[in-house]
């Protein structure tokens, strides 16, 4: 597909499945929340311009605040995650660095490097967010716990659902 | 302006990241409990300090207004009514609130500026008090200001009385020490002890009569042939001159009018 219409697609797509969908989910008390856009972000190709990067996450991060109540907490978490996004990129960088065809997935990385790169990503933005909702130092840690339990069980999510897609992108 | 482009493209991830958690901070704030609450305790802190501030700077400026209008009133009651002297000193007197804005005190010949002049009444040859006593005369006014001399000025005699009913004589400063003066010409025969009054004869046309000018010192007065020079004590404080009030006598046209009759029929 162009990827001029995938990334939009890409882009909506994992939008409209926080909204619809992941948003109403919680999982073991509040310690496991899906919060899939995130994948959407991620995927944008790897040679995105940092500033592009952070409005893209900002727009997304507002859609999904605006559908699902999350009154900024979504942004705040999805901006603070495009500014360092750009740095982990650059850390786990090969030694010749990115060819052109490369693409932030586990067929053209690896799991390695999909792993680190998305567990490194999602827990700035669950620690960012989770921060924000705790409000007062009592209930931070507890926050931050969530925010590594729910890190661990979205990149699990995200590397299914990548596995899905791929393998049937494969087939045809 | 340059420079500003150059700064911003340099930055432009941090302050495009600023403005967006602007952004989203005010949103999470404005719908969150607790951040909200939080931030309107926050906010009603700095607000309730910034007041108190606010409110601590207008009092003080209150506070010289206020003194300003005590001031003005206590000349216009020192204009009508009071004690048996402030009486008598009301019937041929009126009192003008001034602010002094300039003066000196280290010299021979000191002055002092007032910030009314001609269009607040102030003229030539008005005395200047200060709570009741009397400090000095207006020698020179513009419209707006006044410019007169204290009675540490030592090319100025001012005519003085020792109490209600004693000695009169020639009060003049000597230029050393600014908290006194001498009553010269008093006669040996007068009667008077240290810590008598010094006050104004209203001879001059400056003062009404019985305006404090200060009191007789504890030193020795000298003797000058058949007269004593009398050591005074100043009322005020030259130094700390601020709020003062210019007297007008009300009837010095006529007095001055008898005076020069009398002066036309002396031979």
């Amino acid at each position: 597909m162009n990827l001029a219409l995938l990334i939009p697609l890409q882009l909506l797509l994992t939008c409209a499945l926080q909204v619809l969908f992941f948003q109403n989910m919680t999982f073991w008390d509040g310690w496991g929340i899906v919060i899939f856009h995130v994948l959407g972000i991620l995927l944008l190709p790897l040679n995105t311009r940092p500033i592009v990067l952070m409005i893209i996450s900002g727009i997304i991060g507002a859609t999904v605040d605006f559908f699902a109540f999350g009154g900024g907490i979504f942004t705040s978490s999805a901006v603070a995650m495009a500014l360092v996004l750009p740095f982990i990129n650059r850390l786990l960088a090969p030694r010749e660095g990115y060819e052109v065809t490369d693409k932030p997935i586990i067929q053209s990385m690896g799991i390695q490097w999909f792993s680190i790169r998305t567990i490194a990503a999602l827990l700035i933005h669950n620690l960012w967010m989770f921060s924000m909702e705790a409000g007062r130092w009592e209930l931070v840690l507890v926050g931050w716990g969530k925010a590594i339990t729910s890190s661990l069980i979205c990149w699990f999510l995200f590397a299914i659902t990548l596995q899905l897609v791929q393998s049937k992108g494969k087939r045809r | 302006m340059r420079n500003l482009w150059n700064f911003i493209v340099q930055y432009q991830v941090i302050l495009v990241f600023i403005v967006l958690q602007g952004f989203a901070m005010s949103w999470f704030v404005s719908s969150h409990g607790y951040p909200r609450g939080a931030w309107v305790r926050l906010a009603l802190d700095w607000e309730s300090a910034w007041q108190g501030q606010i409110s601590a700077w207008r009092h003080r400026a209150e506070l010289s207004d206020q003194n300003i209008q005590l001031l003005e009133e206590n000349a216009r009651l020192r204009s009508r009514a009071g004690s048996p002297s402030a009486v008598q000193i009301a019937k041929r007197s009126q009192f003008t609130a001034a602010e002094v804005i300039r003066s000196t005190w280290t010299q021979n010949q000191n002055y002092f500026i007032l910030d009314k002049g001609k269009e607040q009444g102030a003229a030539a040859g008005q005395g200047v008090t200060s709570n009741g006593a009397a400090i000095g005369k207006i020698i020179e006014t513009t419209d707006g200001y006044s410019l007169g001399i204290p009675l540490i000025h030592n090319q100025i005699d001012w005519s003085a009385r020792i109490g209600e009913t004693g000695a009169i004589g020639r009060l003049k400063w000597d230029g050393e020490d600014r908290t006194l003066g001498t009553l010269f010409d008093i006669p040996r025969s007068a009667a008077f002890s240290p810590g008598d009054s010094v006050i104004t004869t209203g001879f001059q046309g400056v003062f009404p009569p019985n305006l404090l000018f200060g009191i007789v010192a504890d030193d020795e007065p000298s003797f000058d042939g058949e007269f004593l020079n009398v050591p005074v004590i100043w009322t005020v404080d030259f130094q700390s001159l601020r709020y003062v009030q210019l007297t007008e006598t009300t009837d010095a046209s006529q007095i001055n009018s008898l005076e020069n009759t009398a002066n036309q029929a002396t031979p």
